[in-house]
């Protein structure tokens, strides 16, 4: 019984429970599907036990952190005395088991709805045994890295909150991304029972409104992400194609070109076999993902922060045996699902959704292969990551690509009764409006002529699917606009992108107090520091003159109370065409007095100074002197870095024991200016200098960046989003119609 | 028969933007290499050490930073210059990954960009990048 010593028991006993209830669970579905049919209200009752187990694990988790039960490791690693309430929920899923366990929760919850949608009798048992197989995996890495270890001790008080992580939005950026990984099992388990059980019909319209809803919360989740990263950490960007945010992007694009397949399968009868394909890669990439990010292999790269919690293995073993289950199912039955042969026309809907289709997968699959560049190189003499210039170069032509295909589209038909002529008819009012942006952005500043055909049909997509929209709209309602008005999104999307980061200027200055300092078109001037107030952390007050117009921005940096970190804050001015963005890199208060270990070096100015030691012999020595009760001479040798040119100067520090008189002898410095010692400690070995002579004005390096158009990044994906909501509901229904007419047949 | 040239053309792109992604893949791969590798200022790549002591100076005429890293295991050091501002809690660095090229006239290896690691009482240390 050792090991549950080291277990908060009720923690333990929960997460337990539910592995009993979600194990008698499977069992029951089990004996449903093997022809006994009674054990169907077992099976959902079991499963009612375990969601709510699961429920009371997180209900507990987060008593313990209100509580700042500090027994427990988790929150003691997490949480805070001055942590305030609010945040007690971002320590929730701050470490790598509160994630897995909002994962489960989520996982958990999803399943009674599943529960429902899954269809009746054995078709039921069979998503949801999968369904179960899938929660489960979650709940056994929980149980190996327990939350609810204990300390030996109970501390006062925890290690608090990582500071980049107290922001609202990472109170509700994580909990979004993880349901939409949970989401993503729910097609998988669709489309492997189907397989299973082949059941080949049906299940494409009951899991279209799950594919849908997930690549919907993904998307907010990343839209969310992008949004904090560009608003908090200042590096001037919203996309860092950074391995953490691939893993949330990838499943997104294997989710997005599962939503169109699934849409060619309920209107076409196409895309049949693909669609297994599609729902599997979707959910063995969050799986991937979460082995990439979450089990250490990339820390050995010192690029990115992950560390091994020793699951390393169990999430290899999870991997691989949701890899075989769905490989073998495929490799079987695959073959079983009836299809048509494909007959369209070139110039049809049909032809140009493939051709879609693969583009999105060629972009995923590089996506995910530089990712795993670490990993796939690690056999060779020097193994190595890609960057960002990567991803943007191979993703330019993708997503012209992309443009091209949207542009055209929504004037295809299915049949491709359409010859050119006609589609260009149609496309002449759209092309005028994609030329005059075209030309404008040429105007502006653009050059670049793969950027001037990126624009260009961007624009265009804009444009034609913006028409049909309307007129989807005009004969219908919204019903049946959503692709269309998601594709608006996505050229508005474009646009923003190719402005926003190509474009921008970029200049890193620094301002004196008080002096204005010309930056492009703007003037700037660092008029104060802001003190602190409440919660506001101290900031630099910046007024900036702009084409007659005068705003102040007030960027942060301060020192984190608890860790000691420098925490930079940007401060945006938005405007419809562009952002002023301004970050600060370096702040330099122009004090003039310093401690210094031995060592150490400090700098005032333009001078560096490095102490060196102490020189107990610079007038006699002075252990002597101290022992006779004598003044007490104690030089400090500093090494002087000034333009370049080292030096070296000993100021000296005389002491009188008797008086307790203190003198300093101060030494100059080689450029102007003098240097004092006005302290020992000499416990510590330090010493403490003043600087004088040296003009020493607060000095504040910042980062301006103006980004044009980056609202329409935003607004882009809001579209989007949009478009995809209206789908949702639109395939929601036809889903409830699917259940009437399984039920009508009996 | 007449979708035959279609199928081809596409093959043809696939195979075009695959031998492109694996070409950029190429270029664009800094691999991480021991610093008489580097020397050798042959392409971009990325070294790892950590910073020598009392070695760093930054020159506000040239906005450069100068330092030594120097690999924990063999002891040996190279000299970096980073044209840019001095990353903040710089001195307090527990391991710096440059990412650039060794100039071999100046004999310096010139980085375009810096991971800094700070540390950190949090799970995993706090990573800067500066370029």
């Amino acid at each position: 019984m050792e090991y549950l010593s080291h277990l908060y028991l009720p923690g333990a006993m929960t997460l337990w429970c539910a592995f009993i209830f979600g194990a008698a669970a499977l069992v029951g579905y089990a004996d449903v599907l093997s022809g006994n049919g009674r054990s169907l209200a077992f099976a959902r009752r079991s499963y009612g036990f375990f969601a709510v187990s699961i429920l009371l694990t997180g209900a507990l988790m987060i008593l313990l952190l209100l509580l700042r039960d500090y027994r427990i490791e988790y929150v003691y690693q997490y949480s805070g005395n001055d942590l305030p309430t609010h945040y007690q929920f971002a320590s929730f899923w701050a470490g790598q088991k509160g994630s897995f366990l909002i994962w489960l929760i989520w996982g958990s919850l999803l399943g009674l709805l599943v529960q429902r949608s899954a269809g009746h009798g054995k078709r039921e048992a069979g998503v949801m045994g999968i369904y179960i197989l899938t929660v489960l995996a979650l709940l056994l890495i929980l149980i190996r890295e327990n939350p609810f270890k204990m300390l030996p001790q109970t501390p006062g008080d925890g290690v608090g909150l990582n500071p980049l992580l107290q922001d609202n939005w990472m109170v509700i950026h994580p909990p979004i991304m993880f349901i939409g990984y949970a989401m993503t099992a729910i097609p998988f388990a669709f489309a492997m029972a189907s397989l299973w059980r082949r059941d080949f019909d049906g299940w494409a319209a009951r899991a279209f409104p799950w594919a849908l809803a997930g690549f919907l919360i993904l998307g907010t989740a990343i839209l969310m992400g992008g949004y904090w990263a560009y608003k908090t950490l200042g590096w001037g960007g919203f996309w860092g194609w950074d391995p953490v945010e691939n893993a949330s992007f990838i499943p997104w694009i294997f989710g997005t070109v599962m939503i169109h397949g699934l849409h060619l399968e309920r209107t076409r009868g196409r895309y049949r076999r693909a669609n297994y394909v599609f729902a599997t890669l979707t959910y063995m990439s969050v799986l991937y993902g979460t082995f990439l990010t979450r089990s250490g292999v990339l820390a050995d790269f010192s690029v990115h922060s992950f560390v091994d919690l020793g699951i390393s293995g169990w999430l290899i073993a999870l991997m691989g045996t949701f890899a075989a289950i769905s490989v073998w199912l495929l490799a079987t039955r695959l073959r079983q699902v009836p299809t048509q042969p494909n007959e369209d026309p070139f110039l049809s809907r049909g032809t140009f959704l493939v051709l879609a289709s693969i583009t999105l997968l060629a972009a995923a699959l590089v996506i995910t292969a530089g990712t795993s560049a670490p990993l796939l190189t690690r056999f060779m003499a020097n193994p190595g990551q890609v960057g960002p210039s990567f991803y943007n170069q191979v993703n330019l032509p993708i997503a012209l690509l992309i443009a091209i295909l949207l542009s055209l589209i929504p004037y295809l038909t299915w049949k491709g009764e359409n010859d050119f002529l006609v589609i260009a008819r149609q496309l002449a009012l759209p092309a005028v409006f994609a030329t005059a942006v075209t030309v404008g952005a040429v105007i502006w500043r653009v050059h670049q002529p793969f950027h001037i055909l990126f624009i260009f049909f961007s624009a265009l997509a804009m444009a034609t699917n913006f028409h049909k929209t309307i007129l989807k709209y005009r004969s219908g309602g919204l019903r049946g606009a959503g692709g269309y008005l998601a594709h608006v999104g996505v050229g508005v999307i474009l646009l923003g992108i190719v402005a926003s980061s190509a474009y921008d200027k970029s200049t890193k200055v620094t301002l004196e107090m008080g002096v204005p300092r010309q930056v492009g078109d703007a003037t700037l001037t660092f008029v104060k520091m802001v003190p602190r107030h409440d919660r506001e952390k101290e900031g630099m007050e910046i007024k900036v003159v702009r084409g007659g117009k005068e705003f102040t921005v007030i960027p942060r940096m301060f020192m984190n109370d608890r860790t000691r970190q420098l925490m930079v804050n940007p401060d945006i001015k938005s405007s419809v065409l562009a952002d002023f963005y301004v970050s600060p890199i370096e702040f330099d208060p122009g004090q003039s007095s310093l401690q210094l270990a031995k060592g150490d070096s400090g700098q005032v100015g333009n001078t560096t100074m490095r102490f060196v030691a102490f020189d107990l012999d610079a007038e006699g020595n002075a252990m002597a002197q101290m022992a006779a009760g004598k003044p007490v001479v104690i030089g400090a040798n500093l090494e002087i870095v000034q333009n370049g040119q080292t030096s070296r100067i000993k100021p000296l520090y005389r002491l009188n024991p008797a008086t307790g008189e203190v003198e300093s002898i101060p030494a100059p410095l080689p450029g102007g200016g003098q240097v004092a010692v006005t302290g020992i400690d000499a416990s510590n070995g330090a010493v403490r200098l003043e600087v004088a002579g040296i003009n020493l004005p607060a000095r504040l390096s910042i980062d301006v960046t103006e980004k044009p158009l980056i609202q329409l990044v935003w607004g882009g994906l809001y579209i989007v989003l949009l478009g995809g909501l209206t789908a949702t509901v639109q395939r929601l229904r036809q889903a409830r119609m699917q259940d009437r007419m399984d039920e009508a047949k009996g | 028969m007449k979708k035959k040239p279609v199928y081809l053309i596409g093959a043809l792109l696939l195979l075009a933007f695959a031998a492109f992604s694996l070409s950029s893949f190429k270029e664009t791969l800094t691999p991480y290499v021991p610093y008489a590798t580097a020397r050798s200022g042959e392409r971009i790549v990325q070294v790892a050490g950590a910073l020598e002591k009392g070695s760093s100076s930054y020159v506000s005429a040239q906005e450069s930073l100068y330092f030594n890293l120097k690999d924990p295991k063999t002891s040996e050091t190279l000299r970096v210059v980073y044209k840019g501002l001095k990353p903040a809690n710089f001195e307090d660095a527990i391991s710096i990954v440059a990412i650039g090229r060794f100039d071999t006239g100046a004999k310096v290896f010139e980085a375009d960009k810096l991971l800094v690691k700070c540390p950190s009482k949090y799970q995993g240390a706090e990573v800067k990048t500066y370029s």
